[in-house]
């Protein structure tokens, strides 16, 4: 991305640490520039604490996880999904994200894409949560002439810049440089963005939603394919593990196993398991 | 490839047993172990 990125008319910017990399894409993000970092094992965890003021502060991004073996260190160029829980509730206080799963090279940059467009749809921070199998396979993949782009939802200059009065809960996007003076803080904070971080009842109306954007369009970003509805047996898989079922699936043909593949793992999309209705037991 | 995280959300939303089929070590499940927990169930 630093050689290519450039030629496209994008910016790479190599930062000293996670820390300052998801800093930056907030920052970068509010010019009105679509941002993404990536990183692995223990650099996801330096990032929480600004992931958290990117859900709070509603500011698109993009993350990419390449999972590896954890705890800590743990296993550097070797293969895990252990980031699943922490991608929903690593940082601290109530909120909710976007994490989605790909389970090849094409879902790699299809799933980009619609990260991004989800962080803009939703002002929220959006995940791809990939492992090493996937982060390292090569791949042919198919990139279309044309992707499809959603933008930011405009701001109405004069309105207060945190005020969500559709019925998606979402506010209009006051870009920084044109001329909208917005405040942007992690405190708790009114509909102008001011600090008011002492008011109960601002808190809880200000949580809720940053929770319930999402949660309330759970079923509208749900992602996922069912195969054998019938079946006893269910298998659910998400990212690399997903091939190894279909492999399963390849060596077993039949309608006695079913499998629900997911792609939007948060928020999770439990009407798929309802599909299953002879589903004596779920393996995953 | 953790150990169960996604199996106990999954528990949430169904009544039946969920069966987690953990793997630690940064390799893959290989079809083999997934068949043999399958035929465990049956």
């Amino acid at each position: 991305m630093a050689a290519k990125l450039p030629k496209k008319g994008g910016v790479f910017i190599q930062m000293e640490d996670e820390i300052a990399s998801m800093a930056s894409i907030i920052g970068a993000s509010w010019t009105g520039a679509r941002a993404m970092t990536a990183t692995s094992g223990p650099g996801f965890s330096l990032m929480m604490e600004n992931i958290g003021f990117a859900a709070m502060t509603e500011t698109p991004c993009v993350v990419v996880n390449v999972q590896r073996g954890g705890p800590s260190t743990g296993q550097p160029t070797m293969s895990a999904q252990g980031d699943m829980m922490q991608v929903r509730f690593g940082s601290h206080g109530d909120y909710a994200i976007i994490a989605l799963c790909p389970a090849s090279v094409q879902e790699m940059y299809e799933l980009t894409v619609k990260a991004f467009n989800l962080a803009d749809k939703y002002r929220v921070p959006v995940f791809l949560m990939a492992d090493e199998t996937i982060g390292h396979m090569r791949e042919k993949i198919l990139i279309p002439d044309k992707v499809e782009r959603t933008e930011r939802k405009p701001f109405e200059a004069g309105t207060p810049p945190f005020r969500a009065t559709d019925p998606d809960m979402v506010p209009g996007f006051p870009q920084f440089g044109t001329g909208q003076h917005v405040h942007v803080t992690g405190l708790t904070h009114d509909e102008r963005g001011y600090p008011c971080a002492t008011n109960p009842k601002l808190h809880m109306a200000l949580v809720k939603r940053l929770v319930e954007k999402i949660e309330n369009a759970r079923d509208e970003m749900a992602d996922y394919n069912i195969i054998n509805p019938d079946a006893e047996q269910v298998f659910v898989a998400y990212g690399a593990p997903v091939r190894t079922v279909q492999q399963v699936l390849h060596d077993k043909p039949g309608k006695d196993i079913g499998f629900l593949r997911i792609r939007t793992v948060w928020p999770f999309p439990e009407k798929a398991l309802a599909t299953f209705r002879n589903a004596s037991s779920s393996l995953r | 490839m953790n150990l169960g995280q996604m199996a106990r959300e999954i528990e949430r939303h169904v009544k039946v047993p969920v069966v987690s089929i953990p793997k630690l070590g940064g390799e893959l499940h290989t079809p083999a172990e997934l068949i043999a927990a399958l035929e465990e169930m049956v």
